[in-house]
């Protein structure tokens, strides 16, 4: 895989202009790339900034007074706060520590199924509710699970359990939620597994074959293995957005009666920030939250890489 | 879960910074290729004589399906009518509200400024009115036959500092009404409840007694939706609407006994199975069609929507009538609660009207609209296509379709002074008729909102965010997972957590307001 990239080698001793116009198409290659960060994501950084004042939209972003960290104080002094954050983790943990190890297991298990007809079909039917947006999984879910008529209630009520309040309790509103994010996403998520799978080398698994190797001794000692830097890359980068949940889904969910294990930052911005038109504050909670992924995201590379594994950068 | 993620993203610093930086350089532009540019028809005028036409800028929200294309002809006829050119931006709605703070970060202002009744008092708004960015338009009013003749009750609503800024589009002012299956009431041989006890009753026999006389337990009482509870009974039992002021003290609504009472009669409903057990999730699509189908004999709603319902419904069933009233009599006499009495309001901004005399011919574009002849246009539209006369009196042409060719692009935005006012009056479904009795026969026993056009600086920093421990707390109440006790000791979260502040703030606003 390496024997291309060593040709361009000798180059580098050659000055930079020249060996960027010898390049000159891969450079226009990479142009709209480069303008599309600057543009939508380095020239909107400024507008942190505003999370340091009070902004006003008509005085601008030069002309909107300084306050500091005043914005950060309110935020780490809201009552709110510890509730907003143990949630907020709370739903994290279960992403990565269920969700995440899901879709590995689910990729697992597709790239054993060994007709090819049955992989494919089965792949693209756990690959369709991705396409479907929150408002109609949660709408699913409100059908099935409301004690007005919902099926599942119905049966239980047939079967002669006493109906449960799933969506206006404290106690099932976790669970609804990974449930729904398994349902919806769970097959999206094995696309980037099973190409890293397609990548193993057939001839490990002969190898093993003929040292006798069962199928489980198989995954466990050659499937794994070849994809642990997939794996580790994947979830640093989920690290970043570790308590960026899907805002939508739990927004859909949250009501009077469940809003005490339910509520997260990404919730909690819209509704007190957003929607009250307070920029700053709003920004200030989003600042918080990036540099929280941040540090994780360096965290996690770090320690990937002082355990042999490449990091993301 | 990526777009989620994404979208919040853009919630946070992306958007708002992005879209500032964006539209801020390319002021100037005209926006997305959804604006229309309109077309100087250079003709004559019916005011003004020879005066050039005033260009006349504006942007607001279309939630209709197409915006009807540049140069129309209605679009030609207000031009002619009010002497201007005109030139239309629409968004649809929530792009619009998203639009308005960039729109003032860019200072590419339009003629005139339209702020949703619900950024009325968005520190973004008050911000900019208090820095001197729009025209104080009251003392110009009285030169307008038309715009003077705005309810002076609606126009204090929307003051900031006891100045007048907005022009509003005015709606009535006490609208909330309660909707039942008068079929039903007629075959049970009940008669329109006045009282909170014959409410009671009407409930209890629409869900016990078969209503529908189809033999099956299939019909309810009435439907609620979430952030309905403990707003519409209140009145009955004499609570305050939100706040009330007593010697200069505001006190909030949960604070009065009379709250308790109301609170304490919407859960009994909920005990006895007569409101539906899941209000806290319901949703406008399930609630409506709730009684669309014929489920729930009531719902509680505004005057102007029964006859919205009543079609849907009678397509279901051709015998199902609807009925309507405002007003159930308690203890404290017949109350009903008011609402600021508009649908948003114009602000007039001075980078874009820079002399009084282009504010002049700004209002004087609502004013001709809201006379007889722009009034008739904006309700009806262009006679032969339209609407076209039967016996003296309008009627709308199908084909005209005048709510996707008038109605939402230029009616609905356009009007201050109701058309009602000055247009022609064409024949009315019952159910409008009474509407519009009850409307003014609710001015008589309104009780308002006294914070209204007062301003609270924590109530703009963290009023919606403790607004919540209230109503989480009145949902929890009614069904029945906290106690009177417990509800009494949200209350106080509430008050320590900002209510007291608020309402010292609103008192001290209101001490300044009535100097």
């Amino acid at each position: 895989m390496t024997q291309p990239m060593q040709s361009t080698i000798p180059d580098k001793k050659k000055p930079l202009a020249i060996r960027m116009w010898k390049e000159r198409w891969l450079y226009l290659f990479l142009t709209p790339g480069l303008i599309y960060f600057i543009i939508f994501k380095y020239m909107p950084m400024w507008g942190v900034l505003m999370s340091f004042q009070n902004y006003q939209p008509h005085q601008g972003l030069l002309g909107s007074q300084w306050v500091g960290l005043r914005h950060f104080e309110r935020f780490f002094n809201e009552p709110e706060f510890w509730m907003l954050f143990r949630n907020t983790l709370y739903i994290a943990f279960m992403d990565l520590g269920i969700f995440f190890p899901l879709t590995i297991i689910l990729a697992l298990m597709l790239n054993e199924i060994g007709r090819e007809l049955f992989k494919k079909t089965f792949q693209t039917l756990i690959y369709v509710p991705h396409f479907l947006s929150w408002v109609v999984v949660v709408g699913i879910c409100y059908l099935l699970l409301t004690t007005e008529g919902g099926t599942i209630n119905e049966l239980l009520a047939a079967m002669g359990f006493e109906k449960v309040n799933f969506l206006m309790s404290e106690s099932w509103f976790r669970p609804l939620i990974i449930m729904q994010m398994i349902w919806k996403d769970a097959g999206w998520g094995t696309i980037i597994f099973l190409a890293a799978l397609a990548g193993v080398s057939p001839h490990l698994y002969e190898a093993a074959r003929i040292d006798g190797a069962s199928r489980m001794r198989m995954m466990w000692h050659v499937t794994l293995p070849s994809i642990r830097s997939v794996i580790v890359i994947l979830l640093i980068l989920r690290l970043g957005n570790f308590i960026d949940l899907g805002f939508e889904q739990i927004f859909l969910m949250v009501n009077a009666l469940n809003r005490e294990v339910g509520e997260v930052f990404d919730t909690y911005v819209y509704r007190v920030g957003m929607q009250q038109g307070q920029f700053s504050y709003s920004a200030a909670v989003g600042l918080f939250k990036s540099s929280v992924g941040l540090v994780l995201i360096v965290v996690a590379n770090w320690l990937a890489k002082k355990f042999g594994e490449e990091g993301v950068y | 879960m990526n777009k989620g993620q994404r979208q919040m993203k853009q919630f946070m610093v992306g958007t708002i910074a992005l879209a500032m930086l964006v539209t801020g350089c390319s002021s100037g532009n005209e926006g997305p290729a959804t604006g229309t540019n309109g077309t100087n028809t250079g003709n004559g005028n019916s005011n003004g004589g020879s005066e050039a036409p005033f260009e006349m800028h504006l942007m607001y929200n279309f939630d209709g399906v197409e915006f009807p294309p540049a140069g129309n002809e209605v679009h030609q006829r207000i031009e002619q009518l009010t002497n201007t050119t005109l030139r239309i931006e629409q968004l649809p709605g929530s792009a619009f509200e998203e639009r308005l703070p960039v729109m003032l970060a860019s200072g590419d202002l339009p003629s005139a400024v339209p702020i949703p009744r619900r950024h009325q008092k968005l520190p973004y708004v008050v911000n900019a009115v208090n820095s001197g960015l729009f025209w104080e338009i009251g003392p110009y009013l009285d030169q307008f036959p038309n715009l003077s003749q705005i309810n002076p009750v609606i126009n204090e609503n929307i003051m900031y500092d006891g100045k007048t800024y907005g022009l509003p589009r005015v709606r009535p002012l006490a609208r909330r009404a309660f909707h039942y299956r008068a079929d039903w009431t007629e075959n049970l041989g009940m008669e329109e409840p006045k009282t909170i006890e014959e409410f009671y009753n009407m409930l209890v026999a629409f869900k016990n007694d078969d209503p529908d006389g189809n033999g099956q337990d299939d019909t309810n009482g009435m439907v609620m939706m979430q952030n309905q509870i403990g707003r519409y009974f209140t009145p009955f039992f004499g609570a305050p609407n939100q706040w009330e002021e007593r010697d200069g003290e505001f006190i909030r609504d949960a604070m009065t006994e009379e709250f308790l009472e109301a609170l304490k009669f919407e859960k009994r409903l909920y005990d006895e199975n007569l409101l539906n057990r899941d209000f806290a999730i319901m949703d406008r699509p399930e609630w409506t069609a709730a009684i669309e189908t014929g489920r729930a004999g009531a719902r509680n709603d505004v005057t102007g929507s029964a006859i919205v319902i009543q079609e849907p419904l009678q397509q279901n069933n051709p015998d199902a009538r609807i009925g309507l009233f405002s007003i159930l009599e308690g203890d404290h006499g017949k109350r009903v609660f008011a609402e600021g009495g508009h649908n948003g309001f114009f602000l007039f901004p001075k980078s874009s009207l820079p002399t009084e005399d282009d504010l002049l011919k700004a209002l004087r574009f609502f004013d001709t609209l809201a006379g007889e002849e722009g009034a008739n246009l904006l309700l009806w539209g262009i006679e032969g296509t339209h609407y076209e006369m039967v016996d003296g009196k309008p009627q709308h042409i199908e084909a005209g379709n005048y709510g996707e060719m008038v109605g939402s692009p230029y009616s609905a935005p356009l009007s201050t002074l109701p058309g009602t006012v000055n247009a022609m009056e064409g024949d009315k479904e019952e159910l409008e008729i009474r509407a519009t009795e009850i409307e003014l026969e609710n001015e008589e026993f309104m009780v308002s909102d006294p914070t209204l056009p007062l301003i609270s600086e924590t109530f703009l920093e963290s009023g919606a965010q403790i607004e919540t421990i209230l109503e989480d707390a009145h949902v929890k109440f009614v069904m029945g997972e906290i106690n009177e006790e417990q509800w009494r000791a949200q209350v106080e979260v509430w008050r320590s957590r900002g209510g007291d502040q608020i309402a010292a703030e609103y008192a001290e606003a209101f001490a300044r307001a009535s100097e």
